[in-house]
């Protein structure tokens, strides 16, 4: 029997404290049992700036069951599957517990893309680079968030706020970032150029 | 982050006696929702004000048909507790019996088909504390017969004491014996029994002692009563 009134508890959780956790779900289907979720990319990694959308399916036996998550953005992570999005991570398998919640799960994910565990591994591809050649896997995490994970209305806007902050005017700013196509490092040396 | 907050600290046993939930939910514990403010009485597997209430030994909180179905549904893997990982057997896991009505059917009884829910597990029950009066038996003035020694005794709870006195005026005595619980006097020493009863508070035993001491007294006084009238 599948619990509603839990889910739609916690759906209200995690609509409170958005802003707070930086955490969001969307409901796709009327029965609550298929979602989706977005998180924010940690600070400080190559996944920084980037929102990740998942893809969130309970089973009915949830919450005794662990909900079924995938990455429906395109992540280059050790343990998230660049194919598919399939993630390798214990508490969406054996080590679920009842009083996890879908919140505490993204945010474990989110934590995950903070703290990979190349040893064991979900793309074999991506973790051999991580052990082998971890400048070209942040190279290409990096890119793969700019190409696949930025939300560019939000972005520029925050760009914008960014370089304001730093003391340029809101006008050439936006134009800086215009003409270099959003970039905003290449856009804040042209403002510094100037 | 809330349940993974709960998860670094124990919550403390909750008391579930007629004023806390008042105090704690306000009117939202009396409510159809069952939900409270603070969560601090919701099961940790449905968040709802938790229905047949049991704890676990590690402290956490769960409705018992929420607690059986996980327990049940982990199929050789661990028990675990769900919010610490701690063991959980199920007939060590603590009821909670609070003031509401036993029995009644709860509207978000979550009863699931197929699966039979046991009672939950009955709490184990320590025996009443005993109040230090109950345990004084009566006492009363016994002659031993044979010795034609008029011997006064006075028994009450572990304690007996006894004066006697006799031909001799060496023979009289004055014994204060401790009774180990067995029925064998422990000697003729001034001893409080205490490792055998557990139960007394350093009060009991000082009112204990203040007893037996006035007793000491009003022995004395009868004794020195008596040599005067005799003597």
């Amino acid at each position: 029997m599948f619990d509603f009134a839990r889910v739609q508890k916690e759906l209200v959780e995690v609509e409170r404290d958005k802003n707070l956790s930086g955490v969001s779900i969307q409901i796709c289907e009327d029965n609550l049992k298929h979602m989706r979720g977005t998180i924010k990319g940690p600070v400080g990694t190559p996944y920084e700036g980037g929102i990740f959308t998942i893809e969130i399916r309970l089973p009915a036996e949830y919450p005794f069951e662990p909900p079924k998550m995938q990455f429906i953005t395109k992540v280059w992570h050790p343990n998230i599957s660049s194919q598919n999005g399939a993630i390798c991570l214990d508490i969406l398998k054996d080590q679920w517990s009842p009083a996890l919640t879908l919140k505490t799960a993204l945010l474990s994910l989110q934590a995950l893309l903070s703290t990979p565990e190349p040893d064991d591994p979900q793309d074999a591809v991506v973790a051999q680079q991580y052990l082998r050649d971890y400048p070209t896997f942040l190279g290409t995490a990096r890119y793969w968030t700019e190409t696949f994970a930025r939300r560019p209305s939000l972005d520029i806007q925050e760009k914008v706020a960014k370089l304001i902050e730093m003391g340029f005017s809101e006008e050439a700013a936006k134009n800086a970032l215009q003409t270099c196509g959003g970039d905003e490092n290449a856009a804040l040396e042209k403002l510094c150029n100037v | 982050m809330d349940s993974v907050d709960d998860n670094t600290n124990v919550q403390p046993m909750p008391k579930l006696d007629s004023q806390d939930p008042v105090k704690n939910h306000g009117e939202s514990s009396a409510g159809a929702s069952g939900g409270s403010e603070d969560g601090s009485f919701d099961c940790n597997i449905c968040l709802e004000l938790a229905q047949d209430p049991v704890v676990t030994l590690c402290g956490h909180l769960f409705c018992w048909p929420c607690l059986h179905r996980w327990v049940k549904s982990r199929i050789g893997s661990n028990k675990d507790c769900p919010v610490c990982k701690a063991i959980v057997k199920e007939d060590k896991v603590v009821p909670l019996y609070g003031r509401g009505k036993v029995g009644s059917v709860d509207p978000r009884s979550k009863a699931v088909p197929g699966v039979d829910i046991p009672h939950r597990p009955s709490g184990q029950r320590p025996d009443a504390a005993r109040h230090p009066e109950q345990q004084h038996q009566p006492y009363g003035f016994t002659f031993v017969a044979g010795s034609g020694i008029p011997v006064t005794a006075a028994r009450f709870g572990n304690i007996t004491l006894s004066a006697g006195f006799g031909l001799f005026p060496s023979l009289f005595g004055f014994h204060l014996h401790g009774y180990d619980g067995t029925g064998t006097p422990s000697g003729f020493h001034f001893r409080i029994p205490g490792n055998h009863r557990p139960a007394a508070s350093p009060s009991n035993q000082y009112q204990q002692q203040e007893v037996i001491l006035s007793r000491i007294l009003l022995f004395l006084g009868c004794f020195v009563i008596v040599c005067l009238i005799f003597f």
